[in-house]
């Protein structure tokens, strides 16, 4: 609590000290432009230039809101933000860059929309999600990564600490989104309707650095052309692992869908898993794979291990 | 008003334009063409015809407003609208024969704003392609609301600290949901209510998601999708879910009442504290094929099967 407090502190310090002669503090809405400036008030005449600049002036819970299509630099939420990039916003990163870390509180809920995140092969993490209750990202495209298209780590600090994405795109990273637990707190995840294509890994769900449940529902999305399409890891005295997947398509990777370790699981329902050229799936080291019985799993090199039948009701 | 417009724009016939336009840098004192635009939706609504479109020229905030006509608003996805402290962003109180049409809008409560889209009456409306968030209520309230229908898709509607949806009609209504995320809401994603009337409610929710809609153990809310008519002499509430996904709620998906009846089809629930639950009589259908699984508790009362044909 001390150190919350402190940081809170130094935040409002910060505020103060950097933003004392513009009416920009407290706005609810700011505006960032192709040709504005940072020493602007951030409003529609006379709009900021990045990102950050924006962040930092917005009042907690407020919106940012994008003019043209351009680059808006890398960030780092510290509070409550809604980024609404109307599909035309971009953030590069140098190289070995982060575009945008989550560093929030743990009641924070961050929104991304509409941003097109480019790693351009040199950046190292698209979106770092360490700290807020919430995060939601819809209809960005994150791509070209050395590491993280999307990172979710789960943390002790708040109770329930979740992910939602939907109608997004995560290709050619390391990995397209990589959830783990790294301590005793819970980890939640959906993914709705989106794409992971030409990663390492398209979605890779890590229980072994923690104990906190990592629980993950992917419905209606493309695992495709990935070396690992879907991959599910954990071991004992870690983190039970539940992946669902319900309509997903898994084709064109090396491995289709894999789960190692004793507490990972994943369940599969009316899913197809194709084209895949060394397993369509592959479930080891006392992993388990289950299936409804209503899958399409056809023209893969082979399988390792069995699914187990669980019932639909 | 009619007098008001006149006065304002002597010259041109503003009072019978079909599509006016809004932007950032308009004024209201324009005749709301694209060359003069506004600034306000609620201007623009007053001065369109009847039937009418506006038209948001750029990413900005245009203002709450209050819908009083048949109206279609296209928002291209950047056009938002903020409240004040206890605010609501769209009311609307048109007349029976009137269809509204919202498509594109970024509803932002801030946390502080009441209700993102509160409907009392129309004959129809449509919210599509829409951002509904952080209001202290409701996102999209249809409580008390008198129309014929209401239909949702492609939108979002996440963090509001009551219901992401409230469907609580007077009048018997059809209603669907399609392809529509509800997140982390205070007291459900989605609830239909059939507690304020007596006529029929049919519901059709397909290919959406109600996800982390439970701030975890204590909290006595956050269900995902909730059908609730609980007295005899209200509204028969029927619920037909396709491809549904509930994840992360209270409930997953919740029948209480008497009058209310889920059917379930294809639908995947988890990592809910309790997958499904039946309560005070209420009516829970399966068609046998959903999945329902990796809950805390998977099932709390019966489920009745029904069968495809």
């Amino acid at each position: 609590v001390k150190q919350v407090l402190v940081l809170l502190v130094v935040m409002a310090s910060l505020h103060i000290a950097a933003f004392s002669v513009t009416s920009a503090q407290g706005q609810g809405r700011v505006f960032v432009a192709a040709q504005g400036a940072d020493a602007n008030p951030c409003t529609f005449a006379l709009p900021c230039r990045s990102f950050q600049h924006a962040h930092d002036v917005v009042a907690a819970g407020g919106e940012i809101d994008v003019l043209d299509p351009a680059g808006y630099g890398p960030l780092n939420i510290t509070k409550a933000i809604s980024i609404q990039g109307h599909g035309f916003a971009g953030i590069s990163t140098s190289t070995g860059g982060t575009a945008i870390a989550i560093n929030a509180t743990a009641t924070d809920g961050v929104s991304l929309n509409g941003l097109l995140i480019e790693g351009n092969g040199v950046g190292h993490y698209g979106i770092i999600f360490t700290t807020a209750n919430s995060l939601v990202v819809d209809n960005c495209v994150v791509r070209n990564f050395t590491a993280h298209g999307l990172l979710a780590v789960s943390n002790a600090v708040s109770a329930t600490q979740w992910l939602g994405v939907s109608n997004s795109i995560f290709d050619s990273n390391l990995y397209g989104i990589l959830l783990g637990t790294n301590s005793s707190g819970p980890l939640m995840a959906t993914v709705h309707r989106s794409e992971m294509r030409g990663n390492g890994f398209g979605f890779y769900a890590f229980g072994s650095s923690g104990t906190g449940a990592l629980d993950a529902a992917v419905t209606d999305s493309v695992a495709a052309n990935n070396s690992n399409g879907v991959y599910v890891e954990s071991s004992t005295a870690h983190s039970v692992v539940n992946v669902f997947l319900t309509r997903v398509t898994v084709s064109g990777n090396r491995t289709g869908v894999l789960a190692t370790g004793g507490t990972a699981n994943f369940r599969l329902a009316q899913s197809a898993v194709t084209g895949n050229s060394t397993s369509g799936f592959s479930i080891v080291n006392g992993a388990a794979g289950m299936s409804y019985g209503d899958n399409y799993i056809r023209a893969n090199a082979g399988n390792t291990g069995s699914l187990a039948a669980i019932a639909q009701r | 008003m009619l007098f008001a417009t006149v006065c304002m724009m002597p010259a041109s016939p503003t009072y019978a334009q079909t599509r006016v336009f809004v932007a950032a840098q308009g004024a209201d004192a324009n005749p709301c063409t694209f060359a003069l635009p506004c600034r306000t939706f609620q201007h623009a609504h007053d001065v369109v015809a009847s039937g009418g479109e506006i038209d948001v020229l750029d990413p900005a905030g245009y203002g709450p407003l209050s819908i009083t006509k048949a109206i279609s608003i296209q928002g291209h996805g950047f056009a938002g609208i903020s409240t004040s402290s206890g605010g609501t962003a769209i009311e609307i109180n048109a007349t029976a024969l009137d269809i509204v049409s919202l498509n594109g809008l970024l509803l932002e409560g801030s946390g502080v704003g009441f209700e993102g889209i509160h409907f009392i009456k129309a004959k129809a409306l449509v919210v599509d392609d829409c951002v509904v968030r952080n209001f202290t209520l409701v996102g999209l309230s249809a409580e008390f609301a008198s129309a014929q229908w209401l239909s949702v898709s492609n939108s979002i509607f996440d963090g509001n600290g009551g219901h992401g949806i409230l469907l609580q009609p007077s009048v018997p209504m059809t209603a669907t949901i399609d392809r529509s995320v509800m997140r982390g809401n205070g007291s459900s994603g989605l609830s239909i209510v059939g507690n304020t009337g007596a006529g029929a409610l049919n519901v059709t929710v397909t290919d959406s998601v109600a996800a982390n809609n439970w701030k975890g153990a204590g909290d006595q809310f956050g269900d995902g999708f909730v059908v609730d008519s609980d007295q005899t002499t209200n509204s028969q509430v029927d619920v037909l879910f396709t491809r549904i996904a509930a994840f992360g709620n209270r409930v997953g998906v919740y029948s209480f009442g008497n009058n209310a009846t889920v059917s379930l089809a294809q639908s995947t629930v988890t990592g809910n504290d309790t997958g499904y639950a039946v309560a005070n009589n209420g009516t829970f259908n399966t068609y046998g094929d959903n999945y329902i699984d990796a809950n805390v508790h998977n099932s709390s009362g019966p489920l009745v099967s029904i069968s495809k044909q």
